[in-house]
C-alpha cells in the first residue's frame, strides 16, 4: 500500500470524525454516547494501525522522510501555494505519540464525561484537536502549520471554557485566548517574512537537509528576524516566561482535557515549532542564546513557583512548565534528539499524572502510611539555607506566581482598558458634538456606569 | 445546632466580637478535611426552625434553592409521581380563606394555579411570548371546554383573549419598585456604585493564602511562619518590601505595618476594621456573616480545624476564624480605599454600606409579566374580560393579592409537600398491607446462620439477596461500629483513628499486631513498604522538580506508557495485576488485636486511652448490640458480623461512601473486634447476666463488605473451630452468591452497565468501576435513601425496598423500659437524618449546597476540592453522587406505640429537634396490631389505607432487571418461583 495514503488517512481520520459528529449535531441529531465512544475508539485505533504501518513501511524502505504533495491551493504566475504533508524523523514519533495519547484520553473521557451535558461538545472538540495537532505535526510548510496551530489554540480555549455557565472558566479562557493571539502574531508575521526573504515557507525549500540536519536558505539578519518571530509564537504555546501566566488558568476544563493539552500535546507544540526551525536557530548565535535564556528562566520560574502551589492541577501545570523550559534549553544547545526524547517521555508522564490528579489525596495518604507516618521533609534544601526574611520575600514572590499576572494586569491590561474607556468617552462627546447637546446626557452616562441605583450619591460621581 | 448562650450586657468589645463570630460561624459549612467525609445536615444552623421555614430563610441568606424547581415538580405530576389527590390533600390541610364570597376561595385558586398550573412569565421572556408565541391571541390550550366557553362566550378567540388581557392590564395596578436593599457589607455598596467587585481580588488572595496555610503536604514548600497562625503569617509575608501588588491592594504593606507597630492582634484588627466601617456592635454578627459567606468553604474549614485540630490529617496548623477575618477585612479596607480613589470619589467609602441601595425602577417588561400572570390565572378561573372589568376594586385587589401571595416559592413548597405525601403513601400502604399478612414474632426455629449488617440502606439489597438465596439465614441491622467505639491502629496505619460515630469520643485503643510467628514477615513487609513509599514519594516529588524531573521524564518517561495504557484500557486487569504483585511482594502477616486488658485500672494508658477492653467492658459492648436487636436467644451456630466501607480510585469523595457510623471510615475492624469479644469465653459467662443468652455452640465471625466492588472478606478464619467449618463454608457460599446478586441490583442504576445482565457480569462490572481511573461514580452511595425502619425484620423480610431504607433491628417486645429504643434513636436518628438531609440539599441546589460536577474538581492541600485553579473550597456532594436521588425527608418508621416513641425521642435533644421541626417524618407502627400513626404538626394521625394488593415477583431480579427508575415496594415470593426466570440464582 502506498505510504502516502496512510499518512493522509492518519490526519484525516480525526478530521472526518469531527466532521461526522459536527454535521450530525448541526442537523439536530445527537448520536448516543455509545455511538460517539465507538466512533472515537475506531478512529484512533485505525489511526494507530496506520501509524505503525507507516513507520514500519518507512523503516523497511529506509526512507527518512516522506512528502505527500496534494496539489496547490492557488498559483499566481511564478508563485504558488503548495499543499503538502510531510513526515520525517521529527514528526513521526510525535504523530505516533499524538494518536496514542488522544486515543487513550478519548477512552478515558468516555467514562469520565458519561452523562455530562457537554459530552458531545467535548468529543467534538477533542476530535478537532486531534485533527489540529496531527495537521500541525504533518504539514510540509509553515503556511499550513498555522492551520494546525490555530485549531489547537482554538480547541484549547473552548475546552478551558467548557463549563460555560460559570464565570471563572470563561474569564480564564479569554485570558488564554488573548495570550495565544498575541503570540500567534509571531507565527503569522514570521511566515510573511519567510515569503519575503525566501519566497517560500516549505520546509524542503527553507532547509537544505532533512531533520535534524542544519542549513537554511535564509541568510544573515533575515534568519534572526524570522527566528525571533517564531520564537515568540513558540513561547506562547509552550507557556515560556514571560507568557507563562496563562498555564495555571487553563486548569478550568475537565481533567482529561487538562491532561491532553497542558500535560501532553498542546504545550509541546511550541517545542516542535522550534525543533522544526532548528536550522534557523542554528544559523544565529543570538537566537540560540535567547532560546537558552528563556528556557532557563522558565525552568527556574516554573520550579520556583510550583513549590508554593498547594493544589494538584496548578502544581502539575508548573511542573510541566519547568520541563518545557528544560526542553527549550536543550533545543538551544542543539541537543535535538534529546529534546525529542524529552518531549515524548514528559508527555506520557504528565498525562498519567494529570489523569490521576484526583487520586492525589489517596496516594499521599497511602505513601504516608507506608512510610510509617514520616515522609522526608520537602522544602528543606535550598529554602532553609537562606535567611528567614529572604525566604519570606521569595515565598511571597512564588505565591504571586512571580508577579506575572499582577504585572500584566497593572501595566498592560489596565492601561489598555483605560485607553479604551477614554476613546469611548471621546466618542460620546464627539457624537454629542455633531448631534447637538442632550439634556439626558448626565443620566445616560450615569446609567452606563450602573450608578442610577445610588440615588444619594449620583451627584458626587464624576463619570 | 444553634447555641443559645447569652452575652453579658457589659462584656468587653473583644468578648462581644468573639460572641458575634461564634454566631456567624454557625452558617458556615461544617465539612472537615475531605479525607474523612461525615454526612450532616447542610442547614445545621437552621435546625431550630421548622423545616419549611428553615429552607426558605436559608435560601435567602445563602442565595440558594429551597426546593426543586416548579417545572421538576410539574413533570413529576405529569409522570404520576405526584397525584392530584396529593395536592388536594396538602391544600386542604392549609388554612383557607374566601377571596370573594363562596365563588372563589384561596384553596380553589391555588389548586388551579398548580393544576394545570400558572405559566411562567418573566420580564426577560414576556416580549417573546407576546410577539412570537401569540400569547394575546390564544387561550391556554389545556383549559377544559367549559372554562374555555366561560372565558370566550360567543366572541372569537383572538378578540376575547385580547380583551381579557386588556382588562387585566387595566386592572393590575402599577407595580411598586422593590424596597431598597440594605447592603450586607461594604463590598455590596461599592459594587453597586462602581461596578467593580472588590471580592475578585480579595478572594483570589484569600484562596491562595488559605490553600498554602492549610496545606497538608501537597506543596513542596510549606508556608513560612504558619505555626504563628494565619494572621501573623500572612501579615509578615505581605509586609515584605519591594513586591508588586495588584492595583487594588497597593498600600497593603503600609496598613499591615501600621497594625504591627500598633501591636494589634487579630482581634484588634477586626475590631479596628469594624470600627472603620462604622458597624455597630448589634450588626457585627450579620456583617461578619456576610463577609465569611463570601468564601464559605475556606472559612468553614478554618473553623472546623479551629474547633477540632485533630481533624487535620497530617499537619496541625493553628487555625482561627478571627485570623481569617483579620486578613480578609484588612484586604477589604485597602481594596475599598483604592477603588474609591480610582473613581475619584470624595470623602471615604466607610459609611457607604449603611446607605440602602435603591432598587431599579419597575420597567415595562416587569409590569407586563405581572399582568400576564393575572391574565393566565383569569383564564384558569374561567373569567371573561367583562367579568374582570366588573369586579369591584376590593374584589380585584383580593384576587391579585392572593395570586401574588401564592408565588413561585409558595407553589414549590406545596408541590414539595405533595411530592413527599405521595412518597409516604407509596411506602406506608404496602407496608401496612404486608404487616397485616405476616406474623411479626421471631421464628422459634434456629436459623442456619445469622448475619448482622450495618443499618446502611445500601445493605438492604444484599440482606434481601442473602435471605432470598438462602431462606434459612436471618439478617439483622445495627449501626456499623457495632457498639465498639475504639481508637484503632491497623497494621499498616501510622497512627490510630477513631472508629465510631463522630459524636462519640473513644475511650479505648486497640492495635493490630502481627502474630508472634509472623513477626519476621511483618518486619520485612514494613521495610519493603518503606522503600516503596520513599521511591513513590521521591518519584512524584522529583517529577515536579527541575533536575530530577528532567532526568526522570527523559529516561524513564516512556515507562509510564504501560500503566497509562493498561489502567485506562483494561482497568480491571491492571487492578488485578497490581493486587497480585502486592500479594507476592508484600505478603500480609496474620495478625492479632491487643484486645484484652486484664487489670481494671488500666495503667497501660496511651494518650489518655485504655489499651484493650476488660472482660466486663467487652460483655457490655456485645450486649449493647445484641439486646436492642432482639438477638438475646435463639442464636444460630454461626453469627457473621459484617462491617462495610468502600474503595474507589481517583475519587476525592471516596470517604463519603464509607461507614457513617464509623465516622466516615471503614468498619471492618469493628466487626472483627466485636466477633473476637463475643467469642471470648469469659464474656460468654457474663452475657446471661446482661440478658443475652448465647448458646455455647455459637461462633461469631467478623467480616467486611465493600459496597463499591462488592467484595466480602472475613477475619480470623483460622480461629474458627473445626466443628464450625461446615457452617462457615455454607454461609460463605451464600454470601458469595448474595454479593453477586447485589452487584446485579446495583448495576441496574448504572447506564454504563447495560451489558451486565447476569450476577457474574455485574460483579465484574462493579469491580471494574472500583478500579477505573475515569469513573466519577464508582457507586451511587446513599443516593435515593428515603426511609428508615426501626423494627423487627419480619415487617420487611421478603419486601423489595429498592436499597432505599435504613433497616435497624429492634424488637419492641423485649424493650419494657423503652431505653433500648431511646438508645437506637439517639444514635441512628441523627446519622440517618444527616445523610438524608445532605443528599436533599446537595440535590435541590447542587451548585451551591453541593459541590457541582466532579469533572473540574482539583484536589487542594489534601483538604478539599476546588473548581479549576482557584475557587472557594467546594463542600457538599457532587452531582455524580446525587443525580439519581429523590429529595424527600427521611420517613422514620418505628415499631412501637406513639407514646413510647415520643418518650424515646424526648431522651435526645437533637432527635427531639429533628422530629418536632419535621426535619424527619415520623411514623409509628403498633407492635401488637400494626396500626400506623403519622406525626404531623405535633400530633399523631392515624394512617389506615393498606394497599389492596402488593405487586409480587418471584425474585428481586425479576422486579428490577432492565429498569433504571425508582421502583415501588414489591413482595418477593420465592415459593411461587417458576424455573423460568431465576436470574439471581444463576451464580
Amino acid at each position: 500500500m502506498n505510504l502516502s495514503y496512510l499518512l493522509c488517512a492518519i490526519v484525516l481520520l480525526p478530521g472526518l470524525t469531527f466532521a461526522a459528529l459536527g454535521l450530525s449535531w448541526l442537523l439536530g441529531w445527537q448520536p448516543r454516547e455509545r455511538a460517539v465512544a465507538r466512533l472515537t475508539a475506531l478512529c484512533y485505533s485505525l489511526a494507530a494501525v496506520a501509524t505503525a504501518w507507516l513507520w514500519i513501511g518507512m523503516l523497511k524502505a529506509g526512507q527518512i522522510s516522506l512528502t505527500v504533495p496534494l496539489g496547490s491551493w492557488f498559483r499566481v504566475e511564478e508563485y504558488n501555494f503548495p499543499l503538502m504533508l510531510m513526515v520525517d524523523r521529527l514528526s513521526l514519533p510525535l504523530v505516533a505519540l499524538s494518536v496514542l495519547l488522544v486515543g487513550v484520553v478519548g477512552v478515558f473521557s468516555v467514562r469520565y464525561l458519561h452523562r455530562d451535558p457537554g459530552f458531545h461538545r467535548f468529543f467534538l472538540l477533542l476530535n478537532l484537536f486531534g485533527f489540529g495537532i496531527l495537521l500541525l505535526f504533518t504539514v510540509g510548510s509553515f503556511d499550513l502549520l498555522i492551520g494546525g496551530w490555530e485549531l489547537v489554540g482554538l480547541t484549547s480555549v473552548l475546552l478551558i471554557a467548557f463549563f460555560q455557565h460559570r464565570d471563572e472558566p470563561v474569564k480564564n479562557a479569554l485570558r488564554v485566548f488573548a495570550t495565544y493571539r498575541t503570540c500567534d502574531i509571531g507565527l503569522l508575521v514570521g511566515v510573511v517574512m519567510m515569503h519575503h526573504y525566501a519566497h517560500s515557507t516549505e520546509f524542503s525549500k527553507l532547509f537544505t537537509q532533512t531533520w535534524p540536519g542544519t542549513g537554511t536558505t535564509l541568510s544573515g539578519g533575515s534568519t534572526t528576524i524570522v527566528g525571533f518571530l517564531l520564537l515568540v509564537a513558540a513561547m506562547g504555546k509552550a507557556a515560556q516566561v514571560p507568557f507563562s501566566g496563562w498555564l495555571p488558568r487553563a486548569m478550568e476544563g475537565p481533567t482529561p482535557s487538562s491532561a491532553i493539552f497542558y500535560g501532553a500535546l498542546s504545550v509541546h507544540a511550541g517545542a516542535y515549532l522550534l525543533l522544526r526551525a532548528q536550522p534557523i536557530l542554528d544559523a544565529s548565535i543570538l537566537m540560540k542564546e535567547a532560546v537558552i535564556v528563556i528556557g532557563l528562566l522558565t525552568a527556574l520560574h516554573g520550579t520556583f513557583v510550583g513549590r508554593a502551589c498547594a493544589d494538584a492541577k496548578t502544581s502539575l501545570a508548573y511542573a510541566s512548565m519547568t520541563q518545557l523550559g528544560i526542553i527549550f534549553m536543550e533545543i538551544g544547545f542543539g541537543l535535538t534528539w534529546l529534546a525529542l526524547l524529552h518531549i515524548c517521555g514528559h508527555a506520557v508522564v504528565r498525562t498519567l499524572q494529570f489523569l490521576r490528579a484526583p487520586s492525589m489525596l489517596h496516594d499521599f495518604h497511602r505513601v504516608h502510611a507506608a512510610a510509617g507516618g514520616h515522609l522526608g521533609e520537602t522544602g528543606a534544601h535550598y529554602e532553609q539555607l537562606l535567611p528567614e526574611s529572604v525566604q519570606g520575600w521569595l515565598y511571597r514572590l512564588a505565591l504571586d506566581r512571580g508577579h506575572h499576572d499582577t504585572f500584566l494586569d497593572r501595566f498592560i491590561v489596565a492601561p489598555v482598558i483605560r485607553l479604551a474607556e477614554s476613546l469611548n468617552r471621546f466618542e460620546i462627546y464627539w457624537l454629542e458634538y455633531i448631534s447637538g447637546p442632550s439634556r439626558t446626557r448626565r443620566r445616560r452616562l450615569a446609567a452606563k456606569a450602573g450608578v442610577h441605583r445610588f440615588a444619594q450619591t449620583t451627584e458626587d460621581v464624576h463619570v | 445546632m444553634m447555641s443559645h448562650d447569652h452575652l453579658d450586657p457589659d462584656a468587653s468589645p473583644r468578648e462581644r466580637l468573639r460572641h458575634a463570630i461564634n454566631h456567624a460561624a454557625h452558617f458556615l459549612p461544617a465539612q472537615g478535611p475531605i479525607g474523612v467525609f461525615i454526612h450532616h445536615n447542610t442547614l445545621h444552623a437552621f435546625q431550630h426552625l421548622p423545616f419549611e421555614r428553615a429552607v426558605v430563610e436559608a435560601a435567602q441568606l445563602f442565595h440558594t434553592e429551597a426546593f426543586l424547581s416548579e417545572k421538576q415538580y410539574l413533570d413529576e405530576l405529569r409522570r404520576g409521581r405526584i397525584l392530584p389527590a396529593d395536592i388536594d390533600a396538602v391544600l386542604d390541610a392549609e388554612p383557607d380563606a374566601a377571596i370573594w364570597g363562596r365563588a372563589l376561595t384561596q384553596g380553589k385558586l391555588r389548586r388551579s394555579m398548580l393544576m394545570p398550573g400558572v405559566r411562567h412569565f418573566s420580564p426577560e421572556n414576556i416580549e417573546w411570548q407576546i410577539e412570537e408565541e401569540s400569547l394575546l391571541d390564544k387561550l391556554r390550550e389545556d383549559l377544559d371546554p367549559e372554562t374555555r366557553k366561560a372565558v370566550l362566550g360567543n366572541t372569537p378567540e383572538a378578540t376575547a383573549t385580547r380583551a381579557l388581557f386588556a382588562a387585566c392590564f387595566r386592572r393590575v395596578p402599577a407595580l411598586a419598585a422593590d424596597n431598597a436593599i440594605r447592603p450586607a457589607r461594604l463590598r455590596d455598596s461599592l459594587l453597586a456604585l462602581t461596578g467593580t467587585d472588590t471580592d475578585e481580588v480579595i478572594n483570589t488572595w484569600m484562596i491562595r493564602l488559605c490553600a498554602v496555610f492549610l496545606d497538608q503536604g501537597l506543596a513542596y514548600w510549606p508556608m513560612p511562619w504558619r505555626e504563628n497562625g494565619f494572621y501573623h503569617a500572612v501579615s509578615r509575608m505581605m509586609r515584605q518590601p519591594v513586591t508588586l501588588k495588584p492595583e487594588l491592594l497597593v498600600g497593603l504593606r503600609r496598613e499591615l505595618k501600621r497594625q504591627e507597630e500598633a501591636g494589634m492582634d487579630a482581634t484588634a484588627v477586626v475590631l479596628d476594621c469594624l470600627n472603620r466601617f462604622n458597624v455597630e456592635p448589634e450588626h457585627w454578627e450579620s456583617y461578619l456573616t456576610a463577609e465569611l459567606l463570601a468564601l464559605a468553604g475556606w472559612a468553614g474549614l478554618m473553623r472546623r480545624l479551629e474547633e477540632d485540630p485533630s481533624l487535620a490529617p497530617h499537619e496541625h496548623v493553628p487555625c482561627s476564624l478571627m485570623d481569617f477575618l483579620a486578613v480578609r477585612l484588612t484586604l477589604t479596607v485597602i481594596a475599598s480605599e483604592n477603588l474609591w480613589r480610582r473613581h475619584h470619589l470624595s470623602g471615604t467609602p466607610w459609611t457607604l454600606w449603611q446607605m440602602p441601595i435603591e432598587a431599579a425602577p419597575v420597567n415595562e417588561a416587569q409590569q407586563m409579566a405581572e399582568v400576564a400572570r393575572v391574565f393566565d390565572v383569569t383564564q384558569l378561573l374561567g373569567l371573561s374580560a367583562a367579568q374582570v372589568n366588573s369586579l369591584s376594586a376590593s374584589e380585584f385587589e383580593r384576587l391579585h393579592n392572593a395570586i401574588k401571595n401564592f408565588n413561585e416559592l409558595e407553589r414549590r413548597r406545596v408541590l414539595h409537600l405533595a411530592y413527599e405525601r405521595r412518597h409516604e403513601h407509596l411506602i406506608l400502604e404496602p407496608l401496612q398491607k404486608y404487616r397485616q399478612e405476616v406474623n411479626p414474632a421471631r421464628s422459634e426455629i434456629r436459623p442456619a446462620a445469622q448475619v448482622m449488617f450495618c443499618i446502611d440502606e445500601r445493605e438492604e439489597s444484599i440482606r434481601r439477596a442473602l435471605e432470598e438465596l438462602d431462606p434459612d439465614v436471618e439478617t439483622l441491622g445495627a449501626a456499623g461500629f457495632f457498639g465498639v467505639a475504639v481508637n484503632y491502629q491497623g497494621l499498616d496505619d501510622p497512627h490510630g483513628v477513631a472508629l465510631c460515630p463522630v459524636v462519640v469520643t473513644p475511650q479505648h485503643a486497640v492495635i493490630e499486631k502481627p502474630i508472634h510467628t509472623d513477626a519476621p514477615l511483618h518486619e520485612q513487609r514494613q521495610s519493603l513498604r518503606k522503600t516503596w513509599a520513599n521511591l513513590a514519594h521521591n518519584g512524584y516529588v522529583g517529577s515536579r522538580t527541575m533536575i530530577r524531573g528532567s532526568i526522570g521524564t527523559m529516561g524513564l518517561g516512556m515507562l509510564s506508557l504501560f500503566p497509562l495504557v493498561t489502567r485506562v484500557l483494561a482497568p480491571r486487569v491492571a487492578g488485578r495485576l497490581r493486587g497480585w504483585l502486592e500479594e507476592r511482594l508484600l505478603p500480609e502477616p496474620r495478625t492479632e488485636l491487643t484486645l484484652m486488658r486484664r487489670d481494671e485500672s488500666g495503667h497501660d494508658k496511651i494518650e489518655g486511652m485504655l489499651v484493650g477492653f476488660s472482660v466486663r467492658e467487652k460483655a457490655e459492648r456485645v450486649a449493647s448490640v445484641l439486646r436492642p436487636a432482639g438477638l438475646v436467644e435463639n442464636l444460630s451456630r454461626m453469627v457473621v458480623i459484617l462491617g462495610h466501607g468502600s474503595t474507589s480510585l481517583n475519587n476525592p469523595h471516596e470517604s463519603a461512601h464509607d461507614c457513617g457510623a464509623c465516622g466516615g471510615r471503614r468498619g471492618g475492624p469493628n466487626a472483627r473486634l466485636f466477633a473476637a469479644m463475643a467469642n471470648h469465653p469469659q464474656v460468654r459467662e457474663i452475657l446471661p447476666e446482661l440478658g443475652v443468652h448465647v448458646p455455647a455452640d455459637t461462633w461469631f465471625v467478623g467480616g467486611y463488605h465493600d459496597t463499591c466492588n462488592d467484595d466480602v472478606i472475613f477475619f480470623d478464619e483460622d480461629a474458627i473451630p473445626a466443628s464450625h467449618q461446615d457452617d462457615f463454608a455454607r454461609i460463605c457460599r451464600s454470601l458469595d452468591r448474595a454479593r453477586a446478586a447485589n452487584a446485579l441490583e446495583r448495576a441496574r442504576r448504572f447506564e454504563a452497565a447495560w451489558k451486565a445482565t447476569s450476577p457474574n457480569a455485574a460483579l465484574v462490572h462493579v469491580q471494574e468501576r472500583a478500579e477505573h481511573l475515569a469513573e466519577p461514580r464508582p457507586e451511587y452511595g446513599h443516593a435515593t435513601n428515603a426511609v428508615a425502619i426501626v423494627g423487627r425484620r419480619s415487617l420487611t423480610r421478603g419486601l423489595f425496598l429498592d436499597r432505599r431504607a435504613f433497616l435497624i433491628s429492634y424488637d419492641p417486645t423485649l424493650d419494657e423500659k423503652n431505653d433500648r429504643l431511646a438508645a437506637l434513636l439517639g444514635a441512628a436518628g441523627p446519622v440517618c437524618a444527616g445523610i438524608n438531609l445532605e443528599y436533599y440539599f446537595s440535590f435541590v441546589d447542587n451548585e451551591r449546597y453541593g459541590c457541582g460536577t466532579k469533572l473540574p474538581h482539583n484536589v487542594t492541600g489534601l483538604v478539599g476540592v476546588m473548581n479549576g485553579h482557584a475557587s472557594d473550597l467546594r463542600t457538599g456532594l457532587p452531582w455524580q453522587m446525587v443525580e439519581v436521588h429523590e429529595p424527600v425527608r427521611l420517613l422514620l418508621i418505628v415499631e412501637n406505640t406513639p407514646e413510647r416513641v415520643m418518650q424515646a425521642v424526648r431522651q435526645s435533644a437533637v432527635v427531639t429537634e429533628l422530629v418536632d421541626n419535621h426535619w424527619i417524618r415520623v411514623v409509628t407502627m403498633d407492635p401488637t396490631d400494626g396500626k400506623l400513626h403519622v406525626y404531623r404538626n405535633g400530633e399523631f394521625e392515624q394512617f389506615d389505607r393498606p394497599a389492596n394488593e402488593l405487586p409480587t415477583a418471584a425474585a428481586s431480579a425479576d422486579w428490577f432487571l432492565g429498569k433504571l427508575e425508582h421502583l415501588p415496594i414489591a413482595r418477593i415470593t420465592p415459593q411461587s418461583a417458576n424455573a423460568g426466570r431465576s436470574v439471581a440464582l444463576g451464580v
